[in-house]
């Protein structure tokens, strides 16, 4: 009946709560990053605790996505379970692929728009942007395949009972 | 519960439920005869999952049924109606 998705009081087996999970792992992501760059360019350290419930939130998320996940990542999937992952990597791939050529495009094209049109355009400077960015990419590679399962799989309270 | 629809463009129905039923078989004990999870038996059931030709049959053989008794791209007719539909009663 998976009881492993009943955590601390949430029932994840709730596709409601696993989509508020999906969201709150790439949101605790977002607030870390924007809570570290505020402390960054107010020199406050103040701002830089902000960070902790970003942190917090998106691991919590990961945690969550991670157990939802789990009986598909196993060697021991049965043939719907085999489909359901495939399909969840197969758009994860995409959405990657996606947002990676778009990145490279705009990496390519911004300085001479900028240079063209007198277009004031945001380029992430080498290790202050950088470290965000690789450390978002490495966050949404792993955890967006498990984030495409917990997002479409049904409740589970009727579907689930063994018996 | 007789009729499981998958989806509206691919339409399966099954009687895997009622098989189950009468057989007083739990999910997890269809599901360790077929070799499979038994969230997919649930899926199965509701229509939320096609299972595989493999799948089918293992569930054929298991039921001692044919496949067309099990599975049918139409809608079943419930048991009792193909039973008994024929034998209404006349009147007068």
């Amino acid at each position: 009946m998976r009881e492993d998705l009943l955590i601390a009081g949430i029932d994840f087996r709730r596709r409601t709560n696993r989509r508020f999970a999906c969201v709150a792992t790439y949101l605790g992501y977002i607030l870390l990053i924007a809570a570290l760059y505020t402390a960054f360019e107010l020199r406050s350290i103040v701002w830089a605790l902000g960070a902790i419930p970003g942190l917090l939130l998106m691991g919590y998320g990961w945690w969550v996505l991670n157990q939802v996940a789990a009986p598909y990542s196993t060697d021991q999937t049965d043939e719907r379970q085999t489909q359901v992952r495939n399909q969840a990597f197969f758009r994860a791939y995409q959405v990657i692929a996606g947002l990676s050529l778009i990145f490279l495009f705009y990496l390519d094209e911004a300085p001479q728009l900028a240079a063209k049109k007198g277009w004031d355009l945001w380029l992430p400077q080498p290790g202050q942007d950088f470290q965000p960015i690789i450390f978002g990419y490495l966050l949404v590679t792993i955890t967006l395949p498990h984030a495409f399962i917990a997002w479409q799989d049904p409740d589970y309270l009727d579907v689930d009972s063994p018996a | 519960m007789t009729n499981s629809k998958v989806n509206s463009t691919n339409s399966l129905f099954n009687r895997i439920g009622v098989l189950r039923a009468e057989r007083h078989l739990s999910r997890q004990e269809l599901a360790d005869a077929l070799g499979v999870n038994y969230q997919t038996i649930g899926y199965m059931e509701r229509g939320d999952y096609n299972p595989s030709l493999e799948l089918a049959f293992r569930a054929s053989e298991f039921f001692g049924l044919p496949i067309e008794a099990i599975f049918s791209r139409q809608p079943f007719r419930p048991l009792s109606e193909q039973l008994y539909g024929s034998n209404k009663p006349t009147q007068g």
